[in-house]
């Protein structure tokens, strides 16, 4: 497993895909702080240009910060980072090299856990230097910016991105290959991301809600049973498709 | 060292593997030998564990290999028929990795490293595996293969890409090889088999056809042949030869007759021969070439 490991964050820092998430998650952290601050500004400055006249606009708060940064972490940084992982979980098979490590004594499974356990820390690793760079840019622009609780709702955002990448893993079990398991993962999110504002029955705990119970938990308004069943629903899932995953990839026959 | 019992495997309606039985002693050099799609891979495959058997039994050095096992790949190198490497990493970190693998703590990695390094001439290139030729790429594989000092070596048409001194040097260093370890030698270039091989199992169409030492295959009556020149034209001998129905064959090679006796006995020849005004001026036993041995045994001249 040692071995594993090492061998999968040398890919990380030789490729520099260490370097690309920690680029990303800090331009996306200044990006929803500057956005956040001067975009209100800017509108009500685009919009004397046009000729339609100023109105009467509010002081950016720390919440417009903290919607700014989960916003570009959903649509930009999970998405970079959903195809870095699939590329990653995918890269031995597709590009041949899996013959080289599996007629050494590897076990299967050891490799698909040491996979997992790499690709999230760089997820986390990224995540957490963009958090902080946030932070620290936030607390000397706006009041009130509560650390503790922003740290928290990093850790429910983390479960939704868990889920997907474990999703993903499981379907290059399944496929062996990048393309169909990203189109899927993708379809998948989009779908449920259409289902989302449904705030009922089943939709109500699909991982896909964790972003905005991410946000609400900052804010101290989120019914807390619902909050924890999501988590729970979203790490059990995310936990089964692992097993699942790593069973489909030793049943998996490299080469037909 | 490695005993493979009525070893099958299909894919779908294809059969690759039907049943084949070979046995590989410690310290030989033995030649698998086929045509490509013959299933020679498919048995590599097998012995490594990388796809399922539908039936038989693979034993090596002793006890028999389940899927799922791996501690038995320790003891064995492989060097694949298109190497594939990380491209990012140089030969030296790409070793080191293949050593990390291995679980062989008796060894000192940098030195093992450097050793093998200097083995394939690959001490001074510090440049990424992406950037590397065609023969390096095969010297590194190679390398990767004995790092961990394997006693089984399972090499799968290690000279089938190379140029000929590419194979050249690829033969000499399996002889240098041959002499601390078990080598597995698949190939479908006949020439080398004959060149470095102390076995062979001919495989067809997914069934060992032969297997036996170099020495047996070839003492065996049927693996010679005579070469005849005679004073008169090919085409005058042929006309006499083929009144003798009981040769077994008669065949022109390089402007040479090569005869298949069969029942025949030479004296009969020499007298039909002299009966015609014919002269023998050569008659020569030749061994069978192992390509002719092949082409007989799997009865497909055209393809060999």
């Amino acid at each position: 497993m040692k071995a594993l490991l090492k061998y999968d964050l040398l890919y990380m820092h030789k490729t520099t895909k260490v370097f690309i998430m920690l680029g990303l998650g800090i331009f996306l952290a200044a990006l929803s702080v500057l956005t956040a601050r001067y975009m209100n500004e800017l509108m009500q400055y685009a919009m004397a240009q046009e000729g339609i006249g100023s109105f009467p606009v509010s002081e950016p708060t720390v919440m417009d910060a903290y919607i700014q940064f989960y916003s570009n972490m959903q649509q930009i940084f999970f998405l970079v980072f959903l195809f870095i992982a699939g590329a990653f979980f995918s890269k031995d098979i597709s590009q041949g090299i899996e013959q080289w490590l599996f007629a050494r004594p590897v076990s299967k499974t050891k490799y698909m856990l040491s996979k997992t356990l790499v690709i999230h820390l760089l997820g986390l690793f990224g995540m957490l230097v963009a958090a902080l760079f946030f932070a620290y840019s936030t607390v000397f622009i706006f009041d009130g910016f509560s650390f503790w609780r922003f740290i928290g709702s990093l850790f429910i955002f983390y479960v939704f991105v868990l889920f997907f990448v474990q999703l993903l893993m499981l379907l290059v079990g399944l496929f062996g290959r990048m393309l169909w398991p990203m189109l899927i993962s993708v379809l998948v999110f989009f779908v449920l991301s259409a289902f989302s504002p449904i705030d009922g029955g089943f939709f109500k705990y699909t991982p896909l809600r964790l972003p905005a119970y991410a946000l609400s938990f900052i804010m101290e308004d989120v019914a807390t049973g619902d909050l924890i069943w999501t988590i729970v629903i979203g790490l059990g899932l995310s936990v089964f498709l692992s097993v699942l995953g790593i069973f489909l990839f030793n049943k998996q026959l490299y080469k037909q | 060292m490695l005993q493979i019992k009525n070893l099958k495997k299909s894919y779908g309606h294809i059969t690759a593997l039907n049943g084949i039985n070979l046995n590989v002693k410690r310290n030989e050099v033995y030649g698998f030998i086929g045509k490509n799609g013959a299933g020679k891979t498919t048995a590599i495959e097998l012995i490594l564990d990388f796809i399922k058997k539908d039936e038989g039994s693979i034993v090596f050095d002793g006890t028999p290999i389940q899927p799922g096992d791996v501690l038995y790949k320790n003891k064995i190198g492989y060097v694949p028929d298109a190497p594939v490497f990380p491209k990012y990493l140089s030969a030296r970190e790409f070793l080191k990795t293949s050593f990390d693998f291995s679980n062989n703590e008796t060894l000192d990695k940098t030195k093992q490293v450097e050793q093998v390094l200097k083995f394939v001439n690959l001490e001074d290139k510090p440049q990424k595996i992406g950037g590397f030729s065609r023969g390096m790429k095969q010297r590194l594989s190679i390398a990767q293969a004995l790092i961990h000092k394997p006693e089984f070596l399972i090499m799968d048409e290690p000279t089938s890409a190379l140029d000929p001194i590419g194979r050249m040097e690829m033969l000499k260093l399996i002889r240098v090889l041959s002499k601390s370890m078990t080598i597995f030698y698949s190939t479908h270039i006949l020439e080398d088999a004959e060149k470095v091989c102390d076995r062979i199992g001919l495989l067809d169409k997914g069934n060992l056809l032969i297997e036996g030492s170099k020495k047996d295959l070839f003492e065996n009556k049927e693996t010679t042949l005579h070469t005849l020149i005679t004073n008169k034209s090919n085409e005058d001998t042929l006309k006499v030869l083929n009144t003798l129905d009981t040769l077994k064959k008669v065949s022109v090679k390089n402007e040479l007759l090569r005869i298949e006796l069969g029942k025949t006995q030479p004296f009969t020849l020499f007298k039909k021969l002299h009966e015609a005004n014919i002269e023998v001026r050569s008659f020569k036993e030749e061994r069978k070439t192992l390509e002719e041995l092949f082409v007989e045994v799997t009865n497909d001249e055209g393809t060999a």
